[in-house]
């Protein structure tokens, strides 16, 4: 009895708790960015929050000024990066005014003469007292030359609008204060992509700031449709996120999905885009990533025009794009900026790496070990002939040359860059070819690792050339268990698993299975861009068109074509 | 409960994964595996005497491999030869004395002793059908004396001494086409037929002494060598007795199996038979058609052929029809008498290796029943007469208009 | 996740339903009747297959996609349906362990010679159990893939058989009486028979209506193949040969070669036919699932699975222990057994409706 009654007065504490935590989290909610549209409200599903959730309920702004300055004071606490400056302005009003800004946050020069400047030189204009609400409204709309000023009622709105780098301008007497955009701070500038090449095609990426990286979506898709939704998310760290999408296009459904989604997060801290990916994503325990990461704009703004949808996480460089299905991670942004024949031949072989790089250290062990006869004789006897002296059996020489590859990998990553070349030299020459001279390995084992690895480079998203990576080492177990049939069984256990999986509703496989023949156009191959006429539905929910349907360059018809006259250039109208 | 579930789960299947790795039931490493390259089988004693000749992999020319350690002088592959009741007995028996276990997915020649041809060799291919690593695209060959010496016979420029022997009989079969090499599975399907009867084609030593030292194998020219002889003929599973090699090859023009041969005739028959040119046979087709008259079958057999002349020994002026029909006539002639003359043979040994029977059965199966039913197919086919008609043609003549002999007459 | 089936999917599944094991089993049967007739007797056997599916066909549309045994329930009585329920989940349980051990028997002829048949057995229900978990609609996508992999390897089998391929091996034909053809088609209309699987599908069918096209134009298809595969072995070894090989498709797939380089690919058809029998068995272990949970009205089968699998674990292992009693029962015993449950069910099931239409005042439609 005395044990229910704990449970029961344990579960009351917790219903408590819980419904404290929903009405901090509503307040929380509001404090979200202004421009959030179509916003719901958030569906707590976790009960049992951590205690030290501190976000502090809203204060509203007291009447005095010196009060909310010493409650700013104290929050923040005495932090050497903010600046409060007093400022007393007798013509404008009898009352008090301060400023409050983030040193390193602000451009100084635009807080000196856009703030500071129009303030000071309004002394001459009016000399009688206003009250406290005319200042304000006169300065609001009519002294501060900057676009972006906004009010804030609570101390709340105005901190997190002074972390995004605003001035505050408080009143005394007043309960509100004005915001002014003076953000800017120390940017990277934008780079080419490094992890993202291309040969052909724009060579910008996006950045950390999630200002840039809409600007650059906005200059590549200049309609009315583009869609902008903002978010912050992470209690601690306030990350600015961006869903991006093209209104019409993208399918509400899945819209609908991952606003609920993200909405659903409920997290400290936001630093990169995996930490959003790993809360949305579908599939929980799969290997397979079901949102592509990409760091070029032009690649997203493909994406997008697709009907995926956008997001972009402030402080990364690396955006997300999903839906995502399977072959969406085998299409480089260069196959559009390459002729569609080369494009192809590309994708066909980045299949073929693919394969190559999840089975063929797999597919070596069960042939040398079960399926001998598989091979030409002249082959296996070279191949038996290098093996003789080998102490390991071939699934241990398998994985240690394996292994010791992605230690390799692992040191070229964490590498200073002075040294890089030096680690290629000592991996490549005196791992590979001294192994092989000291009789641990066998040549054609390294053969097998390295073409392994060097396949595993040719697909062009990382996310899924590192769930292949470890799937390897499955199949490399397995086919060392039961052979062939061991690897056919695997294969199998993946495609079912990738047949069920899907991307925010989306099958995974699609569209080849479920299979959409027209659909086919841009998945094994690349067809010509003027034939690929309609956009596929997969992940939209309807076909859209998206070329014109007769667009196949030919000689123009003499007389139309002399009817018809020059076209004028677009750009040469002068309005 | 759902955590507790998902931690359970793969706990669970631990062991399972563990008994998946102890247990590599059917892994072998390839420094376990004696790669077979060819078998001989004889039959001495009552007993099988089986000889296998297994790959030695480190005799390998290619210095590359992870030890070196395989000198020049090691052969390319040993032998083994065995004996037990059944030839699987006799297999297992290799394991008494070789470090490795025997692997035949490879093996490319399986040579029988006359003396297994004349016990039977129905036990023999049955083996190679059921074994499930046993290769049924293997060539079989026969030979007069012990197989397993043909084995132990060192080749040159084939270090792999199987693999060497199948190169000669495919190339022998495309180029000058004696007779076709014959794989396992054709032999089970030729003796499962309706003829039942089947050839082997004989392999067979030069000389008498066997080269099978690496040393000997430094020289120009070989003492003894591996070469193709007669064809065999096997009725049931039993030997019959033998073709020559001519008769062989008139064979191969009642069985259309001549894909470019070489055939020698005299250039001007009217004055004298002694053959002095040569023409070579690139196109040739055959086609066979049995009908019943009166009492006995009379095959049809229609060869049709092209070819090119490549050796002209008399004075002949090329650009004159009359001669080219002249010697298109003598072909068609020496051919008539390749295939009359093996036909001959043939009845003799009472063994239809020309498949005539299949080829009635196909055309005339009503027939056909009645004499199996009867079971008199064997007097059926003595009586058997067979009218070929040949018709060569030689469609260009090389690359001179008039035989070199002719500027001598000047 | 319960996704439909579109028609041309369960067009696919139905041919896989019968194929694989097919391919394995019926050659040998087929030609120790008919010999170079096998074409024949393969032809005979599609038109019954045919008539069947039209059976089954039109029974799945009468139900229009409801469950079928609750459906038999209503029509007649809880009892019967129940009792209907039993013998079928006997029939499927039976049925489903026989693929089991067909496919575990020809790995161990073929493969993994050593390898003891309780492991294998495991492993393969352990992937199918997770594909039946993963619902009809994923294996429905897997099997699709799988067939289209077919443009892949006929090209390579025709290929490398073109030059041991002889025509003239059909000859003689119409050599065999119809009473031999009809003995030799026996076996593969039960085979064809298969179709009767529909029954269990049809809820997860996008458009059930259409069900007797899509047995059709599946057994059309498994016909083909059939006849493809049995028309080239026969056209390479003759129809004696083949009488003497337990698999004779893969024995021709072992003469295939490309030069001298690629020889002895049997192990590459080996394992995409591995690929094809692991979706027979899934559908079967589904249609087994499906049969469970309408017998016992379940609401969700998922707990039941890894207890039929067991179930159909240990008839494999103990049942089914030696081939010969398989065989047995392949060439004998299966004829009757699918006779019944293949057709008399679903004749039964149009009677029964026929029956309950015939007075419609009494009871009416209710849907």
């Amino acid at each position: 009895m005395q044990a229910l009654e704990t449970i029961l007065s344990c579960r009351q504490n917790k219903e408590l708790k819980t419904g404290d935590n929903n009405a901090k989290e509503s307040r929380f909610q509001q404090n979200r960015g202004v421009m959030m549209a179509n916003k719901q409200k958030p569906a707590r599903k976790n009960a049992s929050v951590p205690s030290e959730n501190s976000v502090p309920a809203p204060l509203p702004l007291d009447p005095s000024l010196e009060v909310n300055l010493q409650e700013l004071g104290k929050r923040i606490g005495q932090s050497s990066d903010v600046v409060f400056r007093r400022f007393t302005n007798e013509s404008l009003s009898s009352l008090a005014l301060a400023f409050v800004y983030i040193d390193g946050l602000v451009n100084a020069d635009v807080v000196n003469q856009t703030v500071l400047q129009p303030l000071l030189e309004t002394v001459t204009l009016k000399s009688e007292s206003i009250t406290a609400t005319d200042a304000f409204r006169m300065i609001k709309d009519q002294i501060l030359p900057i676009g972006g000023v906004k009010e804030g009622k609570t101390l709340e709105a105005l901190l997190s609008m002074l972390f995004d780098g605003y001035t505050l301008i408080l009143f005394d007497g007043l309960q509100m204060a004005l915001a002014a955009d003076t953000s800017g701070w120390e940017k990277r500038s934008v780079n080419e992509p490094t992890s993202q090449g291309v040969i052909r095609g724009p060579k910008e990426g996006f950045t950390e700031s999630l200002r840039t990286g809409t600007s650059m979506l906005r200059r590549r898709l200049k309609t009315s449709d583009l869609r902008i939704e903002e978010y912050k998310i992470g209690q601690r760290t306030q990350t600015g996120v961006a869903l991006v999408y093209l209104d019409g296009i993208a399918s509400e459904q899945v819209l609908k999905e991952v606003r609920r989604r993200l909405n659903a997060i409920h997290t400290d801290s936001i630093l990169e885009s995996n930490y959003i990916e790993e809360f949305i994503q579908d599939g929980g325990l799969t290997p397979f990533p079901t949102i592509q990461n990409t760091e070029r704009p032009d690649a997203m703004a493909g994406g997008i025009l697709e009907g995926q949808i956008g997001i972009i996480i402030d402080g990364t460089p690396f955006a997300l794009l999903a839906p995502s299905t399977f072959f969406n991670f085998f299409q480089s942004s260069e196959d559009y900026y390459q002729r569609y024949d080369i494009s192809s031949f590309l994708r066909l072989i980045r299949y073929g790496a693919f394969f190559v790089s999840m089975l063929l250290p797999a597919l070596y062990i069960a042939v040398t070990t079960f399926h001998q006869e598989m091979l030409p004789t002249t082959l296996l006897v070279s191949l038996a002939a290098q093996r003789e002296g080998v102490p390991l059996p071939a699934l241990a020489e398998a994985l240690l040359m394996e292994l010791t590859f992605d230690v390799l990998r692992e040191a070229g990553v964490r590498m200073p860059r002075t040294i890089g070349p030096a680690i290629s030299i000592v991996g490549a020459l005196v791992l590979g070819q001294a192994a092989v001279q000291a009789g641990l390995v066998s040549a054609a084992m390294v053969i097998v690792v390295s073409f392994t690895a060097i396949s595993n480079f040719v697909i062009p998203s990382l996310a899924i050339a590192n769930s292949i990576r470890l799937i390897r080492f499955v199949m490399m177990f397995i086919a060392a268990t039961l052979g062939l049939f061991g690897i056919m069984s695997f294969l199998m256990v993946l495609l079912i698993h990738m047949a069920g999986l899907r991307s925010f509703g989306v099958p995974y496989l699609s569209p080849v299975a479920p299979m959409v023949p027209r659909y086919l156009k841009d998945i094994l191959i690349r067809v010509p861009l003027w034939s690929m006429t309609m956009r596929p539905k997969t992940n939209l929910g309807k076909e859209t068109r998206r070329q014109g349907p007769d667009q196949k360059p030919k000689p123009a018809e003499g007389k139309n074509s002399q009817e018809s006259g020059q076209p004028k250039p677009q750009g040469e109208d002068p309005a | 409960m759902n955590i507790h579930k998902k931690i359970l789960i793969p706990l669970l299947c631990l062991p399972l994964l563990s008994t998946l790795l102890t247990g590599c039931w059917d892994a072998r490493e390839l420094s376990e595996l004696g790669i077979t390259s060819g078998s001989a089988y004889d039959w001495e004693n009552n007993q099988w005497k089986a000889t296998y000749q297994v790959i030695n992999p480190s005799s390998g020319s290619s210095g590359m491999g992870g030890s070196t350690g395989g000198s020049t002088s090691s052969p390319p592959f040993v032998t083994f030869t065995v004996k037990g009741r059944t030839i699987m007995e006799a297999i297992e028996k290799t394991n008494l004395t070789s470090t490795r276990e025997m692997f035949f997915s490879h093996s490319r020649i399986t040579v029988l002793g006359e003396s297994v041809a004349k016990h039977g060799i129905n036990q023999l291919i049955d083996m190679f059908l059921r074994k499930q690593d046993a290769r049924e695209t293997v060539y079989v060959f026969i030979t007069k004396g012990e197989a397993g010496n043909i084995l132990d016979q060192l080749m040159q420029l084939s270090k792999n001494q199987g693999a060497g022997v199948q190169l000669m009989i495919e190339q022998e079969s495309r180029l000058i086409s004696y007779y076709p090499g014959v794989q396992m599975f054709e032999l089970a399907m030729a003796l499962s037929s309706e003829s039942g009867s089947a050839v082997l084609p004989e392999i067979l030593l030069t000389g008498t002494e066997i080269m099978d030292e690496t040393t000997e194998t430094g020289r120009t020219d070989l003492k003894t060598r591996l070469a193709l002889g007669r064809l065999g003929v096997l009725k049931g599973d039993q030997l019959m007795g033998w073709l020559s090699q001519k008769q062989a090859f008139g064979l191969s023009f009642m069985t259309d199996k001549i894909k470019t041969a070489t055939i020698a005739f005299s250039s001007k028959p009217k004055s004298g038979d002694k053959p002095d040119a040569s023409y070579i046979l690139q196109k040739s087709k055959t086609i066979v058609h049995p009908k019943w008259e009166q009492d006995h079958y009379v095959i049809d057999i229609d060869i049709k052929g092209s070819g090119v002349l490549s050796e002209v020994g008399s004075v002949m002026d090329l650009n004159d029809r009359t001669s080219i029909t002249e010697m298109e006539h003598s072909i068609e002639q020496q051919v008539l008498e390749l295939v009359n003359n093996s036909w001959k043979e043939i009845r003799t040994l009472g063994a239809d290796v020309t498949g005539f029977a299949v080829r009635i059965h196909r055309s005339d199966r009503k027939r056909f029943k009645q004499i199996k039913k009867a079971k008199n197919w064997d007097s059926t086919f003595q009586e058997i007469e067979i009218r070929p008609h040949v018709s060569m043609k030689i469609e260009r003549t090389g690359l001179s208009n008039k035989s070199f002999e002719s500027v001598h007459e000047k | 996740m319960n996704g439909k089936v579109g028609t041309t999917q369960a067009a696919m599944l139905i041919v896989n339903t019968i194929l694989p094991t097919a391919t394995v089993v019926l050659p040998v049967i087929i030609s120790n009747y008919a010999e170079q007739d096998a074409p024949l007797a393969i032809l005979l056997s599609t038109f019954f297959g045919l008539l069947i599916a039209a059976l089954v066909g039109s029974t799945v549309s009468r139900i229009n996609g409801a469950p079928f045994l609750t459906w038999v329930g209503e029509k007649s009585s809880p009892v019967i349906g129940t009792v209907l329920g039993l013998l079928m989940l006997q029939f499927y349980l039976d049925n489903t362990s026989t693929i089991l051990r067909e496919f575990v028997n020809f790995l161990k002829d073929n493969v993994l010679v050593n390898t003891p048949i309780s492991i294998l057995c495991t492993l393969i229900l352990l992937i199918t159990i997770y594909m039946v978990r993963q619902g009809l609609e994923a294996i429905a996508r897997v099997n699709s893939l799988v067939i289209l992999l077919f443009v892949f390897f006929v090209p390579l089998y025709l290929f490398g058989l073109s030059n041991e391929m002889n025509v003239h091996q059909l000859l003689p034909m119409f050599d065999h009486s119809l009473a031999e053809l009809t003995l030799a088609s026996i076996t593969p209309t039960t085979w064809m028979s298969e179709v009767a699987v529909l029954l269990f599908l049809a809820p997860y069918l996008k458009d059930p209506k259409r069900a007797r096209i899509i047995g059709w134009s599946g057994l059309i298809v498994v016909a083909l193949i059939m006849m493809f595969s049995l028309i080239t072995t026969l056209m390479v070894f003759g129809p004696d040969f083949i009488k003497l090989s337990t698999y004779p498709g893969f024995t021709a797939a072992s003469i295939v070669h490309l030069g001298r380089f690629i020889e002895k690919l049997d192990i590459l058809f080996i394992s995409y036919w591995v690929m094809s029998i692991y979706l027979k068995f899934s559908i079967f272990l589904f249609a087994t699932v499906e049969c469970f949970k309408q017998t016992f009205r379940v609401g969700s089968s998922r707990p039941f699975i890894g207890a039929l699998g067991l179930l159909i674990l240990l008839e494999c292992l103990y049942t089914w222990q030696s081939t010969e009693k398989l065989n047995l029962y392949n060439k004998e015993g299966r004829f009757l057994v699918f006779f019944l449950f293949n057709v008399l069910v679903p004749l039964g099931a149009i009677g029964l409706d026929r029956f309950k239409k015939g007075k419609p005042k009494q009871k009416g439609w209710e849907t």
